[in-house]
Formats: C-alpha cells, sequence, structure tokens
C-alpha cells in the first residue's frame, strides 16, 4: 500500500520536473520568442492570419487563379447560377472533380431564362489549362491558368447580367479592395507617426495644435466626407489615378486614430528612465524617437495598424458601392456588389452578394489576427 | 460647472466656423465654377451659346470673380443669416431641403442610440458577469459578426431575406399611400412599423462594438479591490454589482457616445441610400451625384454639427456623473 | 473524536474562530496552485493573532477563505472554519458563499479592511454612503440614525471634521484618511473578529504608528479579535498576542509573541528575524539574508517546503516527507524534523 504511494509520487514527481524544466526555458525566452508562442496559442488569430495569406496570395495572383477572363461575355449564360464541383456521379467516386454543363429553359410559367445541370456533359476540371489570354502583373503575356474545363467556361460563383464570370471577377476585385487596405493604411500610418510623434515627443503648443485638429476631424462623419470628397474627383480620371485619390481621401480621416495612438504611448514612454538616460547622454530627439521609443513600442503600433485595415477596406467598398469611388471597368469588391442593388434581382441571383461574403471574411479575418496580436504584444500579462 | 458649460458652448463655436470652411472647400472643390457649369449647361441643353460678355456679367453677379476669402467670408455672412444658398438641381432654397430631411435623420439617430445602448449594454454586462458562460460565446460571436458585417450589407442582406421569404420589400420609411400625404395618425403609424428595420442595421455595428467595450471594462472593474470591499461587507451579490462596478464601467461607456454618434451618422447616411429613407444621406447623395455642391457641401456640415452637439451632451452627463471628473473640471 | 468535542466545549468561552486542516486551492490552466495547504490555527477572544510571511505565503487567502471570499479560480477544498457565535458553532467552510447565513456574516460578525486603501473604497460614492451601505445592511435603524452612528464612527477613528467628511469621495482623501474610513466601516457594526490584511502597508511610516496604535485603542473599546495579516514583524511585535508563521501556504510555526521573538524554533522564523535591522547592533554587520527565492508555487517538489533554502536541511529527511505542525513546548508549534 505505502509502497504504491511512494511509486505515485515519484511518477508525479518526474513529470513535475518536466514541467519545471518548460517553465524555466519561459523565464529565458525573448519577447520576441513569448510573443510568437503567445500568439500561437490564440487558433482565431492564426485562422485569421492563413486566411488572410490565402486571400492575399489569390490576389496577387488572380489572373492565373481565375479560370476565364474578367471582360469575356458569355452570351450564353447571362446570370448563370453557381456551378456545383463534383466528385461522383453514377459511376461512382472520381479523382478527377468534374461540374456538369448547363442547360438552358425558359419556365413555361413566368417565362424566365433557367439553368439547369445537363447530366450528360460532364466537363472535369483540369489543372494548368490553356484558356484565355491575360498578362500577369502588366508584364508576361501568357493563357496558363490554374484550372478550368477544357471546353466551355466555368462559373463557380455564377455569372452576371453580361454573362462574366464572377469567380474571375471577385478574384481582380480582390486585388483593388485588399490592396487599398494595405496602401491605406501604409499613408495614414506615415503621417500618424510624424504627426502623433511630434505631439507626444515635444507637447506643449505643437501637442495642443495637433489634439484639437484631431477631436476636430472626428467629429465630422467619415461616409459623408469621404463621399463628398471622392464626388469631387474628376469623372475623366483613369482607374489608377482615381485609386490613388481615393487612397488619399480615405487617408485624411485615417491618419487620426494611429496619430491619438501613437502620442498616447509616447507621452506613456516620455516618462520612462531609458529615456532619461538617453537624454543625459545627448542624443538629439530624432535620435531619441526612432533608436529609443519606436522599437519600444513597435508591436503595440503594428496591433493598431493591423485593426485600422478593415476600415479602409470598408471605406473603398462602400464608396465603391455607392458609385462614387472606383468605376467600371475596374472591379472591387464595392464596384460588384453595385449589381445586388435591386432586391428583385438580387432575390432571383443571390450569388450577386458573394462579393459581401469576400468583404464579411476578410474584416473578420483582421480583426481575429489584430485581436490575437495585441494579446501577444503584451506576453508578461495573464 | 458653469463655467465648464460655457467654455464648451465657446469650442462649440469654434468648431462650427472650422466646419464652415471645410463646408466651402467641399462647394469650391469640383473643377470650375457655377457660372461654368451653367454656361456648360446651356450650350448642351438648348444649344445656346453665351457671348463673352454674359459670361463676365455672370460671373460679376454671382460674385465667382472675387478672391477665395472674399467669396468665403460673403457667403459665410448669408449663412449666419439662415441663407445657405439655392439647390441649383431642385431649385430650391437648401435650408427648406434640410428642414424637410432633418427631423427624420434625428430621429432615427437618436432611436439607433437608444437600441445600440439598449442592445450592448445588458449583453455587454451579462457577458462580463458569465464570462466564459454559453450566453457569452454567443455575445462574443455576436459581436464578431456585427463588427465585420458594414451597415450598407447588412440593409441589402435584410432586404434580400425579407423579400425572398416574405415576399415584401422593406426600403423606404412610409407606405406608398403615405408616401405623399401629409401628416397624420395614420402616417405616424405606419412610419413606427417602418422603423425597426432601418434603426437595427444601423445600431447593430454600434451595439456589437458596444458589447466588446462593456465586457472588458466591466471584467477591469469586477477584479478592483473596492468590489471585494462590498462583498466583505455582506452586501448581495445582485446588488453590489449594479451599485459598485457596473456604474464606474458605464462611465467611460458614456463618454463614447460622443465617438459613437459620427459613426452613427455615417452608418445612417449609407443605410437610408440603401433602404431609400426620407433623411439627408440620399439627400447628399444625389446633390454629389448632381453635382449640386452647395447642397453637398451644407447637408455634411449639419451633419457634423449634430455629432458636435452629441459630444457636447455626453461631455456634460458624464461630468454630471462622474464625481471625479467633476472635481477635475471645477477645480480647472 | 470526544476529547475533540471536550475541548471545543472547554474552549467555549475564550475561543472565537477555530480554523481545522484548511486547504484552498486554485485551479489554474497551469495546475493545481495549493494557496493554503492544511493550515489550522484558533484565535481566542479579545486576542489579536498575528499571521507573518512573504507575499505569496497564502495568508491574505487564508483571511479571505474566512470570509468565504476567495477570487474565482480558487476553492477551499477542505477543513472547518468554526465560529462560535452566541453559543452556536457555524461552519462557515460549509456555508454557500453567497448564500444568506455567509452574507449576514460578513461585515456583522466579521468585518475585513484591506492593504489599498487607495482602491478598497468606490470611486464615485461618498464615504458617508459606503460606511451607511453596511449600517443598514446589519442593523435594524433609520437612515438618519444610520448617519449619526456613521458619523460617531468617523470620528472614533479620528477624523476631525466628520461632518464634511462623510459627504466626501476617496480620492479627496488622503491614504491615511482612507483607511481610517475603512476602520469606521469595519468596526460600524461592532464585529466580533477584524481581519486586517496589511492594512499600513501602503502608508508612510508615520502614518502607519498612527494607525496601528488607533487599532490598538479600538480594540481595547470595542473588545474584538483582530486576525492582522503582515510582513513585518515590527508590526507584529507591536500589535500581536500570539503569532503564526506560514512559508509557502504552510503554518510552519504557531507560538505566543514572547516565544516567538525570544526563542523561535524554525529555521525560517530564525532567518525572519535575523533579518530585521536593530537598534545597537554593531555597524558594518551585514543583515542576514535567507539564500535562495522563494520556489514556484506551482508542482512543489517532495518533502519540507522550505528545504532548498534551509541551512539545517538534511538530505534524506528533509526532502523526502513533509513535517506536520507537532507542539514542541505548551502553546509552540513548530513543523520542522529538528524537533521531534
Amino acid at each position: 500500500m505505502r509502497n504504491q504511494q511512494f511509486r505515485k509520487v515519484y511518477k508525479a514527481m518526474k513529470n513535475n520536473k518536466r514541467k519545471i524544466s518548460a517553465e524555466e526555458k519561459l523565464y529565458v525566452a525573448t519577447q520576441w520568442q513569448l510573443m510568437r508562442r503567445k500568439f500561437k496559442k490564440h487558433k482565431l488569430a492564426i485562422l485569421g492570419g492563413t486566411t488572410l495569406v490565402i486571400f492575399y496570395i489569390l490576389a496577387i495572383f488572380c489572373g492565373f487563379f481565375s479560370p476565364q477572363g474578367i471582360y469575356k461575355q458569355h452570351s450564353g449564360y447571362i446570370y448563370a447560377p453557381p456551378q456545383r464541383i463534383h466528385f461522383f456521379d453514377e459511376e461512382g467516386f472520381h479523382l478527377r472533380p468534374f461540374v456538369y454543363g448547363l442547360e438552358r429553359k425558359i419556365d413555361t410559367i413566368t417565362f424566365r431564362k433557367i439553368y439547369i445541370e445537363d447530366k450528360t456533359r460532364k466537363l472535369p476540371i483540369y489543372f494548368f489549362v490553356r484558356g484565355d489570354k491575360y498578362k500577369l502583373w502588366n508584364l508576361y503575356s501568357t493563357d496558363i491558368h490554374f484550372f478550368g474545363v477544357k471546353d466551355g467556361p466555368i462559373f463557380l460563383f455564377g455569372a452576371d447580367k453580361l454573362g462574366r464570370d464572377l469567380f474571375s471577377r471577385n478574384l481582380h476585385a480582390a486585388r483593388i479592395s485588399l490592396s487599398i487596405g494595405l496602401v491605406g493604411v501604409a499613408i495614414s500610418f506615415i503621417l500618424g507617426c510624424i504627426i502623433g510623434g511630434i505631439s507626444g515627443y515635444f507637447g506643449g503648443m505643437a501637442d495642443m495644435v495637433t489634439q484639437r485638429v484631431i477631436e476636430f476631424l472626428i467629429c465630422i462623419p467619415t461616409i459623408p466626407l469621404w463621399m463628398s470628397l471622392s464626388a469631387a474627383l474628376p469623372k475623366k480620371w483613369p482607374p489608377t489615378k482615381i485609386y490613388f485619390g481615393i487612397v488619399i481621401i480615405l487617408s485624411i480621416v485615417g491618419w487620426c486614430g494611429l496619430a491619438r495612438v501613437v502620442r498616447g504611448k509616447l507621452l506613456e514612454l516620455r516618462e520612462e528612465d531609458f529615456v532619461m538616460a538617453a537624454k543625459i547622454c545627448g542624443a538629439t530627439s530624432g535620435r531619441i524617437i526612432t533608436r529609443h521609443l519606436l522599437p519600444a513600442f513597435l508591436s503595440y503600433l503594428i496591433v493598431n495598424v493591423t485593426l485600422a485595415i478593415p476600415n479602409m477596406i470598408l471605406g473603398e467598398t462602400s464608396l465603391s458601392f455607392l458609385g462614387l469611388g472606383m468605376r467600371a471597368p475596374a472591379v472591387s469588391w464595392g464596384v460588384l456588389l453595385q449589381d445586388a442593388q435591386n432586391v428583385r434581382t438580387l432575390a432571383l441571383h443571390p450569388w450577386l452578394l458573394i462579393p459581401g461574403l469576400c468583404v464579411i471574411i476578410t474584416i473578420l479575418a483582421f480583426n481575429f489576427l489584430g485581436d490575437g496580436l495585441r494579446d501577444a504584444a503584451d506576453p508578461y500579462k495573464l | 460647472m458653469l463655467f465648464y458649460v460655457i467654455r464648451r458652448l465657446l469650442y462649440m463655436i469654434i468648431i462650427l466656423f472650422l466646419l464652415s470652411v471645410v463646408a466651402f472647400i467641399i462647394i469650391q472643390l469640383p473643377p470650375g465654377d457655377y457660372v461654368s457649369a451653367y454656361v456648360a449647361e446651356m450650350q448642351s441643353m438648348r444649344g445656346e451659346r453665351l457671348a463673352e460678355e454674359e459670361i463676365i456679367a455672370l460671373r460679376k453677379v454671382y460674385g465667382v470673380d472675387r478672391p477665395m476669402y472674399v467669396q468665403y467670408s460673403k457667403w459665410l455672412w448669408k449663412l449666419s443669416h439662415g441663407n445657405f444658398g439655392m439647390s441649383l438641381q431642385l431649385q430650391r432654397p437648401v435650408i427648406d431641403l434640410i428642414a424637410e430631411r432633418l427631423p427624420l435623420t434625428v430621429l432615427i439617430c437618436i432611436l439607433a442610440t437608444i437600441f445600440t445602448y439598449a442592445v450592448g449594454m445588458p449583453i455587454g454586462i451579462y457577458s462580463a458577469i458569465r464570462q466564459y458562460s454559453i450566453g457569452d460565446y454567443f455575445s462574443t460571436v455576436f459581436g464578431f459578426i456585427g463588427l465585420a458585417v458594414p451597415n450598407f450589407l447588412l440593409a441589402l442582406i435584410l432586404m434580400f431575406l425579407f423579400y425572398k421569404y416574405f415576399g415584401f420589400s422593406i426600403g423606404g420609411l412610409f407606405s406608398l399611400q403615405y408616401m405623399d400625404a401629409s401628416w397624420s395618425a395614420g402616417k405616424f403609424i405606419d412610419m413606427f412599423k417602418h422603423l425597426p428595420i432601418p434603426v437595427i442595421v444601423i445600431g447593430t455595428p454600434g451595439a456589437a462594438a458596444l458589447i466588446r467595450t462593456m465586457r472588458g471594462c466591466l471584467l477591469d472593474e469586477l477584479r478592483k479591490q473596492y468590489v471585494i470591499t462590498a462583498r466583505a461587507k455582506g452586501l448581495e451579490e445582485r446588488t453590489l454589482l449594479f451599485k459598485y462596478p457596473v456604474r464606474v464601467a458605464i462611465n467611460p461607456i458614456i463618454s463614447t457616445i460622443g465617438w459613437t454618434l459620427p459613426w452613427l451618422i455615417s452608418g445612417g447616411t449609407i443605410t437610408s441610400i440603401v433602404l431609400g429613407l426620407p433623411t439627408t444621406g440620399p439627400l447628399l447623395f444625389e446633390a454629389l451625384l448632381k453635382q449640386d455642391m452647395e447642397l453637398a457641401g451644407s447637408i455634411l456640415m449639419i451633419l457634423s454639427f449634430l455629432t458636435v452637439i452629441g459630444t457636447f451632451i455626453s461631455d456634460i452627463l458624464l461630468v454630471l456623473l462622474d464625481p471625479r471628473i467633476r472635481y477635475e473640471k471645477s477645480a480647472v | 473524536m470526544d476529547f475533540e468535542n471536550k475541548t471545543i466545549l472547554n474552549n467555549k468561552n475564550i475561543t472565537l474562530l477555530q480554523v481545522k486542516n484548511l486547504k484552498v486551492y486554485f485551479y489554474l490552466e497551469e495546475g493545481i496552485l495549493k494557496a493554503v495547504d492544511d493550515v489550522s490555527f484558533d484565535i481566542g477572544r479579545k486576542k489579536v493573532l498575528g499571521i507573518v510571511g512573504e507575499s505569496g505565503c497564502g495568508k491574505s487567502v487564508t483571511a479571505q477563505s474566512i470570509l468565504r471570499i476567495v477570487p474565482h479560480p480558487g476553492r477551499t477544498v477542505e477543513g472547518e472554519i468554526l465560529l462560535h457565535q452566541n453559543g452556536n458553532l457555524v461552519d462557515l467552510a460549509r456555508l454557500n458563499p453567497s448564500g444568506r447565513e455567509i452574507r449576514a456574516i460578513r461585515g456583522k460578525e466579521i468585518a475585513m479592511i484591506f492593504q489599498e486603501p487607495m482602491t478598497s473604497l468606490s470611486p464615485i460614492h461618498t464615504i458617508g454612503n459606503q460606511i451607511m451601505e453596511a449600517v443598514l445592511l446589519h442593523r435594524d435603524i433609520s437612515q438618519s440614525e444610520a448617519r449619526e452612528l456613521t458619523l460617531e464612527m468617523l470620528y472614533k477613528v479620528g477624523i476631525s471634521n466628520p461632518h464634511q467628511r462623510i459627504d466626501e469621495y476617496s480620492y479627496q482623501l488622503s491614504g491615511g484618511l482612507r483607511q481610517r474610513a475603512m476602520i469606521a466601516m469595519a468596526l460600524s457594526c461592532n464585529p466580533s473578529l477584524l481581519i486586517a490584511d496589511e492594512p499600513t502597508t501602503a502608508l508612510d511610516v508615520t502614518v502607519q504608528a498612527q494607525i496601528l496604535e488607533l487599532m490598538k485603542e479600538l480594540q481595547r473599546e470595542f473588545g474584538m479579535s483582530i486576525i492582522y495579516i503582515t510582513h513585518n514583524l515590527g508590526v507584529i511585535a507591536e500589535i500581536s498576542d500570539e503569532v503564526l508563521v506560514m512559508y509557502l501556504g504552510k503554518a510552519i510555526e504557531h507560538a505566543n509573541i514572547d516565544e516567538i521573538f525570544h526563542n523561535p524554533l524554525h529555521p525560517y522564523t530564525i532567518g525572519l528575524l535575523k533579518s530585521i535591522p536593530k537598534v545597537g547592533k554593531k555597524a558594518r554587520t551585514r543583515l542576514e539574508a535567507i539564500k535562495g527565492i522563494v520556489p514556484p508555487p506551482l508542482d512543489l517538489p517532495r518533502g519540507c517546503r522550505f528545504y532548498q533554502r534551509c541551512r539545517e536541511a538534511k538530505e534524506g529527511i528533509c526532502n523526502v516527507d513533509n513535517p506536520s505542525l507537532i507542539e514542541v513546548t505548551k502553546g509552540h508549534r513548530v513543523s520542522c524534523f529538528l524537533y521531534k
């Protein structure tokens, strides 16, 4: 009896030893290691991050991943519904996925065009097929697509009113919608760092003025302001010019939040002893800001930047949706959603809302990622 | 306290002045001015070609040949007398157009604020108290979804679902027969039947954000020593909760009313456009599409000023509620 | 069993509270933290028991578990907390921590004051409001009577202008005044036991002495027992009748005040006493510190918990078994293999 107990205790002790050594590792880990460990624990953040990586890869290589050209109109497939990918037919399982061809019929009661799967026409999906010509990043002309069917088009997300493939259009739209978030935040970030940095570091009059300016800008409702400003963009401008116009408009308000964050953190850090030490050593202001203050709250900034991106994406989507932002022939999620404005059309062709779903997933992913980063940025907090 | 209110009022006047500058810039933004637009229109619509002298005369009449600051001070002078100019498109005074739409805008805004707080606060409190319960997870999910679905998409999705499954369109604020009718009891009731959808659409993102903040604030407060003090006194848990941590946690939330207002108005604008509500949102949209900048600038200014008033009210409320801040402000 | 019952009966008049084999564990993600592990002690009526130990030794948790206000992942796993209440015995450890019975005892029979006078009062309620709340909760009196009583209490704890202070907020008071207000609140219902959890730690030394003096005075006047928790042995010497020394969740020595200071037995207690600076000691002698640090409280090694830091540790004995608390001389208990 006693012997057994001893053995139990001994076993527990051995286990304990292993645990303690793991704990000791925790004490000697660098801050960076701690952050990584904490971030990995955050399941949702990992999910969000992975989703974003996939989305951005798809967006960067949108030409390659789309099976069809985005302007090519398939007149026989106007408002064709999304095709389902099959692995099974009456013969059983096939390793190569396939779709059934679509057959257009007229509904005898409503006289509307409807599409039904034609079970006799099996279209296997091939990878690295040749299809419509496109230019990758406007540099390399090629016609190899990641996937596609050999005869005829494939509509994974359905087709729009001109018979254009919405899957391809969504991928191309992602390029504009996703990049506008990054570019916009980059500009806001630079502005925010400079202005917030000056305000927080020097304090006094400079701080007073910037604080009042930020307060003023924040009290203007963003969407009406953005709408008014983007309505002033000349109609004749080409898409690239409009794109940068929109980015600048979004950044006019975007920098405020980041500047506040920078300022707040700087004021906190200014009081820290190591800054005083650097000052006593005769370091210049610029050096103190870049060498001592910026690294100290870089992680904190990254979190806030991550959480600022969704606002930019939302801004562009809203503006384009209203027709005040990007305009056809450019495609962004907002532009695609314009087709979903009419309820009656939408009720018949619900797949027109897919771009909206993309927006929601993207924003959720950024928020999850931001939350995980926020937790990781503070690794010593339990 | 009185001194604080006066100071805030003065501050509001300065903001109002700055807002007028922004509005004026927006009016001036589109290339060309009113006269050149008019000339172009005359030319394209009626094929009339105006003589050079006529154009110069017109420019003089409308004052567009003067330097910017003169134009601005003239405009501001008119503004301070309640003259917001004319809508070129609708050929009516801007002030009348806005006055027509403003009450409904304010009403929807207030209702959406109430909705936001009525939904966000109880759920936030609940999920803080019952941290990690099933209810807490549900509210967290709701919080995330509310955060990620933009107003206009929510409006679209609701419109789609209602149309598809109930077969009617939820847009607008009035049924057809009341659309152009003057105000009556019937119209009033009809409006209240239409109000819930826009209010929910506009209020949901705010409510979702509020759940998250309320939960975070209350969780912080629950860990504080004074809660334990109160518990050690023998207070009942529920009484304790509402008297101490909830009261303390609500204060920062109230101070965010001012913050949420620009969001609400912003979301309200786009939602109104999608749902076709007779508020200032669609008016602004139409004005922008037609380049009717005088109207657009004025609407932007009025909307911004609404949020300034809202911030003012929430600041005063906060001072009344929180003795710490009252103490600070009276000391200054 | 029989014997135990007899002692309880015999002690009826002099014992107020008995804590027996108390175990409070915190169930954390990383494992079980044994904050209080098998601690027993008694406290007599009108006596002052000092509990000493380093931070994290479980002294505060012991106090919290008496009132059943241990914060969330912590749970009273085992043991009895017997309160002698006019002839009745109540086991506090059996009560529902949010039930009516324990709430009737909190603040009325047993009151508590805390370490942080800054945060232990609500920032948005007046001092008077918070004291009156306790009074109204436990006494059947009117609002105005409660206010009178509160004013009287504020006066008794040495607040000079109670009529003004009663309507002030905590941020308007200094640390010392806040702690005085806390004491007024705790004593407002005339409790038979006051638990003071490091009440003077966060205060200036001069204010500390004043508060300590005040507590001694009030104890004489109100006749309550006090459990005084601190890590400061000087304070303990000033106020206690008996001392309980704790180390990592264990009670390691328990004796009256003279015994502890003049005849300490446990190597830890001896070490603690040596580390106090003393007047009259030869200059330039180093203060002795206890070597090593407190091991992390999760997953403690087997054997005596003080083993790694102990000067007298004997391998093969101290790191194998856990010593139990045994009575060496009358009223002096110690848990160490040196005394068997």
